[in-house]
Parts: C-alpha cells; sequence; structure tokens
C-alpha cells in the first residue's frame, strides 16, 4: 500500500467531517468530499512526500468548495436545513429545549450569514478543532490574517447576539 | 503587540498566545472589568457555537466505501474468503471478485485466519458468523493495561456509544480492535500491518505504533477520547459493562 493512499485512507474521516462543516448540508457535503477525494487522486503527483496530506487535501477541498461559490455567483451560504437536536421527551424542561433550538437555529442564521472568509475560519478553528496554524495553511493565509479573520467574525457575532438577532 | 485587542482575546480563548503572552494577557484581564467582560462573552460565544453545530458520527470508511472513492485495496479480502483460507484451502480472492459479505461492512479484515497464540492456537475465532477473541487474546483484552509489553500489546482503550473498545497489535505486526459484547469480544476491524506503518501526522490518538487504517476504524467509533488508566481500571473491575 503506498504512503499516498495509507495518508489518505487516514484522514477520511476528517476530510469527512471538515465537507460537512464547510458546508452544512448532507447531500451537498457528499458531495464536495467526493469531488474532493477525485481531485485529490487526479493531483496526487502535487502532492509532496514528508508534508501533511490532510492539510493539502483540506486545501483542494477548499478551492472547490470557493470555485464553486464564485460559480453559482454567490459569496453568502444560504442556511440550510439541519437535522433537529432530537425528540423532547422530557416534559419539564421541554420549553428550554425548544428555546434552546431555537437560540441554536438563530445562531446558526447569523453565522452561516457572515463574510465567506470569517465563516470559513471561524468554522474551522472552532468546530473543526483545528489550530491557527493548520487553518492558515488550509485557507493559504498568513495566521496574522487568520486571527484578524476569527477576530472579526466573532465580535460581529458577540455583537449580534447582544442585539438580541440572536 | 500592537495588534487589535479583539485578536488578543480570540487567540486566548483558542489557547493560541504563547506562554509570555497569556501571562501578560491575564494580568490585564485582571486589572480591567470591562476586557474580562469581553473575554467572557467571546467564550459564551464559543460554548453556543459549538453547541449550536452538534457533531455527528463521523463516517466509517470500510471497503466498499473506500471502492467506491478509488481506493480499494488489494490486501482486504472477504470475510467468507478469509474462513475458506482458515480451513486449509488457500483461495485468496481479491474483495472486488465477489460481493461483499455484510459481515465486513464493520471493519477490515486481512486474508488469512490468525493463529498467533501458544501452540498455534487461533486466537480470533468463528462464534455463530461472528469473530471474537479467544484464548491469549481474549485474556489480554480483558485483563491487560494500555501500552505494555508481551506478546500481545493493548494500544488504548475507548468508549463508543455504547460499548467499550480496545486496539491491540500482535507480535507479527497485525492489529485490531475488539469490542465489547455481553462476555466476548468482538474483532470488529483486523489490518495487516507491519514495523514499517508509518505514523499518520494527523493522528495522535496514541495511534504511533497502529496502522492508519485501523485508526481509522478507531476515529470512526469513538466517543470522547482515550481512557486513561484510572478509568480502564475502573472499567475492567465492571468486568467491560
Amino acid at each position: 500500500m503506498s504512503d499516498f493512499r495509507r495518508q489518505l485512507i487516514a484522514a477520511l474521516p476528517r476530510l469527512h467531517r471538515l465537507a460537512r462543516t464547510i458546508v452544512r448540508n448532507g447531500q451537498d457535503s457528499d458531495d464536495l468530499f467526493q469531488r474532493t477525494i477525485e481531485r485529490i487522486l487526479e493531483r496526487r503527483a502535487g502532492w509532496q512526500p514528508g508534508s501533511r496530506l490532510d492539510l493539502w487535501a483540506a486545501r483542494i477541498m477548499k478551492n472547490i468548495w470557493l470555485d464553486e461559490l464564485r460559480m453559482r455567483g454567490r459569496w453568502s451560504r444560504l442556511v440550510e436545513p439541519m437535522p433537529e437536536d432530537g425528540v423532547i421527551s422530557d416534559l419539564g424542561s421541554g420549553a428550554d429545549a425548544v428555546e434552546r433550538q431555537a437560540e441554536s437555529r438563530r445562531l446558526r442564521a447569523l453565522t452561516e450569514s457572515l463574510p465567506e472568509e470569517q465563516r470559513l475560519a471561524i468554522k474551522l478553528v472552532l468546530l473543526n478543532e483545528l489550530s491557527y496554524a493548520e487553518a492558515a495553511e488550509i485557507l493559504e493565509i498568513p495566521e496574522g490574517t487568520l486571527t484578524s479573520r476569527l477576530a472579526r467574525g466573532r465580535v460581529a457575532l458577540a455583537r449580534m447576539i447582544m442585539e438580541g438577532a440572536a | 503587540m500592537t495588534r487589535p485587542i479583539e485578536e488578543d482575546i480570540v487567540a486566548y480563548i483558542d489557547g493560541e498566545l504563547a506562554e509570555a503572552e497569556r501571562a501578560a494577557f491575564e494580568a490585564r484581564v485582571a486589572k480591567e472589568p470591562a476586557l474580562a467582560d469581553e473575554v467572557r462573552r467571546q467564550r459564551d460565544l464559543v460554548e453556543r457555537l459549538r453547541s449550536a453545530y452538534p457533531d455527528g458520527e463521523d463516517k466509517a470508511f470500510d471497503a466498499q466505501a473506500l471502492a467506491a472513492l478509488g481506493l480499494g485495496d488489494t490486501t482486504v479480502v472477504e470475510l467468507s474468503a478469509a474462513r475458506t483460507q482458515r480451513r486449509g484451502r488457500v483461495m485468496p480472492r481479491p474483495w472486488w471478485a465477489g460481493a461483499i459479505a455484510a459481515s465486513l461492512v464493520c471493519g477490515i479484515l486481512i486474508g488469512r485466519a490468525i493463529p498467533g497464540g501458544p501452540a498455534g492456537q487461533d486466537i480470533v475465532v468463528d462464534r455463530q458468523g461472528q469473530l471474537v477473541a479467544a484464548a491469549s487474546l481474549d485474556r489480554a483484552l480483558t485483563s491487560q493495561d494500555d501500552g505494555g509489553a508481551g506478546a500481545i500489546k493493548v494500544g488504548m482503550t475507548f468508549r463508543t456509544a455504547n460499548r467499550y473498545c480496545r486496539t491491540f497489535r500482535l507480535a507479527d505486526g497485525n492489529a485490531g480492535m475488539g469490542c465489547r459484547s455481553a462476555d466476548r469480544w468482538s474483532i470488529l476491524a483486523l489490518v495487516k500491518g507491519g514495523p514499517e506503518e508509518p505514523r499518520s501526522a494527523d493522528f495522535r490518538l496514541a495511534g504511533d505504533e497502529f496502522p492508519p487504517s485501523l485508526m481509522s476504524e478507531v476515529d470512526a467509533r469513538i466517543v470522547g477520547s482515550p481512557l486513561p488508566p484510572s478509568d480502564v481500571e475502573k472499567a475492567r473491575r465492571a468486568r467491560w459493562r
């Protein structure tokens, strides 16, 4: 088994999760994931042995995603439906649960409405738990730029929450 | 540092400040209540974001899924082929030669029996269509600590949604994963390993000696982190229930 293939297989669950965080829609994320793997296999000669294949693969996924957004002529995402957090069974805390779900929906709507560069930075770091160095490498930007996008996005979200938008 | 304070706040919360920067920042927070408020607000935001986007289960990539992605592996064989071989008829049938047995869906299997036990004992046996640990492998999974030496080495212990699982490595380099069901260890994955398997830079879960394909099986099932030794001890005393 080649080193390339081994590393790619090991990275698959994380790449799949990354696709889910980037698009947030079951159908779309599988599509993004599959197209990413296809392109990775086409371009395997472009990977430098010794470098991190997972980050290289994630960069390819990010580029496919951004190309698609450009092609669709929009730079912001629609908010896709998400599976609800489960059926509310506990009557006592039912009202709380409904409230929490509604709050989560509002927060997702706000997050998805951020400029794409901020939205991606937040998703990679907070939801995919990548380090700044890793996220910056995937997004192909300096770490300082990443930090600035993260800060701007999060300050905007906190402000919107305070203003009662969420 | 002339960068905006907002950037320090998020980098602090994300654990991305260097030690000296962190100390300086904390000293400042202690003196400035408005800054402390802002840090609290941002921390709260992170928590709310994480609960607004709950983690789903990770997708497991079995042989069929890998084949669909153009990543099929000639070393993976069908479970029925493995059984045939164990009975002594050597039929190295690659997995694509026939329909993939439903029982393979739960893992990766190598194409031969696993003797490995003393006096040629099989340490993985077929019990009503399910591969389970036997003899020394069963004992190792039931009683050994994580790490440690010996003919069978237990790698790590973790919880899935409903049971305990442990990875193991045999003296010949083959590795696998056993998950506890009732009184036995079901072997959900067995992969051909070897000392030459490189460590995946991506995977930091005590997986350095384990084949990446096995670690992605673990990654697909694990809930939380691998258990620390004290929890392993507790689980053992509770008979892995």
